[in-house]
């Protein structure tokens, strides 16, 4: 009853004060909400359960209020219960984000929620992925300082945990300098100097009985980028005190990792080269946590990523605490009007990546490799370990052949670890995957799509092929998906040949999009209707409504 | 909590306040990256009075990269009808920015580009799936937007564009 008289008489404030809203409000509104519904239907091949409820739901509302200065959201969630595939300790609903922003010219504070990251990531990022079920947001108080050249940024906060925080508590604060606006005389020129440091702490009391474990573990990165006509150089490099965690296996031995890229592009030709080492450099919010749950740091893996669905089907997963690896991207765009360009011109897109782990050895010769409570190893830092994790060779040509007419033809090699990837023994997989993807325009607003895809491989669940057929038309879109598992037999088990149909229609209307399907679904990003995102595994029937004021 | 659900009622009812003074939303203050490593404030985006698009994209996203190709063969042509500049916005994280300057320069798109790595401008714009297009009349008043490309969205994109060109409201 209380509840409902304030109600009242928050509404009868608010209808007295409408009259002066020019003068209250005068603010913006900007938000936006997104809901997925499945009804399941039970379904072992896939992986995909019957659940109790029969049907999950996820959702979101969120809402900005920004007025001059200043700005104040929030985000309502709801996993009722979560979709599959969302971890369960997501199930629940309520305010999962609010904070109140001072966005200044000079000062920028935030209070409550906020994501942030330091350079590249390497010792300080936070961020949320709402389609795959990750939110690892700062509750806190930030404060920026921008000045002509320098930024520095400072915060305090505990890492969101699904309904709860995680029981570290991070420190950090970052510089980012602008060589060339501290001095006038090089504001115009034509290279740019930048360079950037970070230094991060977190703390976590130490209740290990068998281990004296650090509380404070400080981590560092100091940055520097050279942009310079068509190329550019970026180099960061940071360390991390001892931190004997869950994901090293409680070794104290300090850890560092590098990465640096040089890139060269032109008009029609676009080159880069990224190299990185990341030797022990899990940072978390908490010393407990494994897999996704709060991460400090971020250490990138260097690989492409794909969008059709089979190229995507073995993707390397990055490892904070041992992994070298290279990475080279090529786009060029070859002439047009030639008869090896086409009269459009073909682009062609090159990309191979690789990954190592890092050379190993005993730290003495009384200690083996890896033994808790003991320094764990010694590494050489330009060596090569004997252990490869990954590669990804891949080239994609693109062709526009007239104003109906566009091809896209696509070979991919892959080399995927199982035990690094995906944590179990199993042979590791050697796939050669080939795509077709062609568009055909035959009215204005009418096309049609059709994509064909196929894996080959002896390993893991054998030989996958995949057709779409998608019809646009203006709005609105329908597909029909045939995916094919071709089933194996080997002295590692049998995997029957499996067959997922599916259908999806939607229509978007401004930034208002439904979409519907029926049928079985794998992980992974879906690229249909126009847009692309990461979907669940699922069987059913699914709802999907999205939209943004 | 009964503290909290106040602040929400409280919160909404502001917002509900800002509904009904009627202005049109113009582009939050967030800063993003060039391509040549400069900050630089969402809010100084600008076009001399002209309309702009804003394209939210990923080097990952196959119909942004559509989108931002058919564009680009026709881009000089719209620019000399109507004055309008494209800004194409990349929500790739620090795993894949770095392919973002040379996939825009392999592609020879002319587009104004910028990095928003860590999704800031993304998230304060109300972007969820790429890719997301939002127009800005001259004043810099974002008057319309809409998720996904297929074939044939840029043939409405221009009409809209050409409407504003002309003065007309949309």
């Amino acid at each position: 009853m209380k509840r409902i008289l304030l109600f009242i008489v928050v509404y009868l404030f608010a209808y007295s004060v409408k009259s002066y809203s020019q003068v209250l409000g005068g603010g913006e509104v900007h938000g936006s909400f997104q809901t997925d519904a499945q009804y399941y239907n039970k379904d072992s091949v896939i992986g995909a359960d019957e659940i109790p409820e029969k049907i999950a739901m996820n959702a979101f509302f969120e809402m900005r209020y920004t007025n001059k200065k200043f700005e104040a959201g929030m985000r309502y969630e709801l996993f009722m219960p979560q979709m599959q595939g969302y971890d369960p300790r997501w199930k629940g609903n309520g305010f999962g984000n609010r904070y109140l922003r001072y966005n200044g010219d000079k000062v920028d504070v935030t209070v409550g929620n906020f994501y942030e990251q330091f350079g590249s990531g390497m010792v300080l990022r936070s961020y949320q992925e709402w389609n795959l079920g990750f939110d690892n947001a700062f509750d806190g108080i930030r404060v920026k300082y921008k000045m002509k050249a320098l930024t520095i940024t400072g915060l305090v906060a505990k890492q969101r945990f699904y309904w709860d925080l995680g029981p570290g508590l991070v420190r950090g604060i970052d510089a980012q300098l602008s060589v060339n606006d501290m001095f006038t005389k090089l504001s115009e020129t034509k290279t740019r100097v930048f360079v950037g440091g970070s230094f991060v702490s977190r703390f976590q009391t130490d209740a290990d009985p068998l281990y004296k474990l650090p509380e404070n573990v400080g981590a560092y990165a100091g940055r520097f980028q050279v942009y310079h006509g068509g190329f550019n150089f970026k180099f960061e490099a940071g360390g991390k005190i001892n931190d004997p965690n869950a994901t090293n296996n409680m070794i104290y031995k300090n850890g560092n990792a590098v990465i640096a890229e040089i890139g060269y592009s032109t008009r029609g030709l676009g080159f880069s080269l990224q190299a990185e080492r990341s030797d022990n450099m899990d940072y978390r919010s908490n010393r407990a946590s494994t897999g996704f749950d709060l991460p400090v740091g971020y250490i990138p893996a260097m690989t492409r990523q794909h969008a059709f669905s089979l190229a995507a089907m073995y993707p390397y997963a990055s490892q904070a605490n041992n992994q070298m690896g290279l990475q080279a991207t090529v786009f060029y765009k070859i002439k047009k009007k030639t008869w090896y360009g086409g009269k459009y011109g073909t682009s062609v897109d090159l990309n191979y990546s690789v990954s190592y782990d890092i050379a190993k050895q005993a730290p003495s010769d009384t200690i083996a490799i890896g033994v808790p409570g003991t320094l764990g190893y010694a590494s050489n830092f330009f060596k090569v370990g004997d252990e490869k994790f990954y590669h990804d060779f891949n080239i994609k040509f693109t062709r526009k052949l007239n104003k109906k007419w566009k091809v896209s033809l696509m070979y991919m090699n892959v080399f995927y670890n199982m035990l690094i990837n995906e944590g179990h023994n199993a042979p590791n997989v050697k796939a050669n995957i080939y795509i077709a993807d062609i568009w055909w325009k035959f009215k204005p607003y009418n096309s049609l799509h059709l994509e064909a895809q196929l894996l080959t491989t002896e390993q893991d669940d054998g030989n996958w092929s995949s057709g779409m057929l998608e019809y646009n038309r203006k709005g609105f879109f329908v597909a029909g998906i045939l995916l094919y598992n071709h089933g194996i037999s080997n002295s590692h088990g049998t995997t029957e040949a499996a067959l997922y149909p599916s259908l999806t229609t939607g229509y978007t209307h401004g930034a208002t999009r439904i979409s519907m399907s029926y049928g079985k679904q794998r992980e992974g990003i879906l690229c249909v209707g126009g847009v692309c995102r990461a979907v669940p595994a699922s069987n059913g029937l699914s709802l999907t409504i999205n939209s943004s004021f | 909590m009964k503290k909290f659900q106040l602040m929400a009622m409280f919160f909404v009812t502001v917002l509900l306040l800002s509904f009904t003074s009627g202005n049109k939303a113009s582009l939050p203050k967030v800063d993003v990256k060039s391509l040549d490593g400069r900050i630089v404030n969402t809010s100084t985006f600008q076009n001399d009075g002209n309309p702009i698009i804003i394209s939210f994209w990923a080097t990952w996203c196959k119909p942004c990269i559509t989108e931002l190709n058919t564009i680009a063969e026709v881009y000089e042509d719209w620019q000399d009808e109507t004055g309008v500049k494209l800004i194409a916005i990349s929500v790739d994280n620090s795993r894949t920015s770095g392919g973002v300057l040379p996939m825009v320069n392999g592609k020879g798109w002319e587009y104004e580009v910028y990095l928003d790595e860590n999704g800031d401008f993304k998230r304060a714009m109300g972007v969820n799936i790429v890719p997301h297009t939002f127009l800005l009349n001259g004043k810099g008043e974002i008057v319309w937007q809409h998720t996904s490309f297929t074939e044939g969205s840029e043939l409405e994109l221009i009409e809209l564009v050409k409407k504003l060109k002309n003065g007309e409201e949309i």
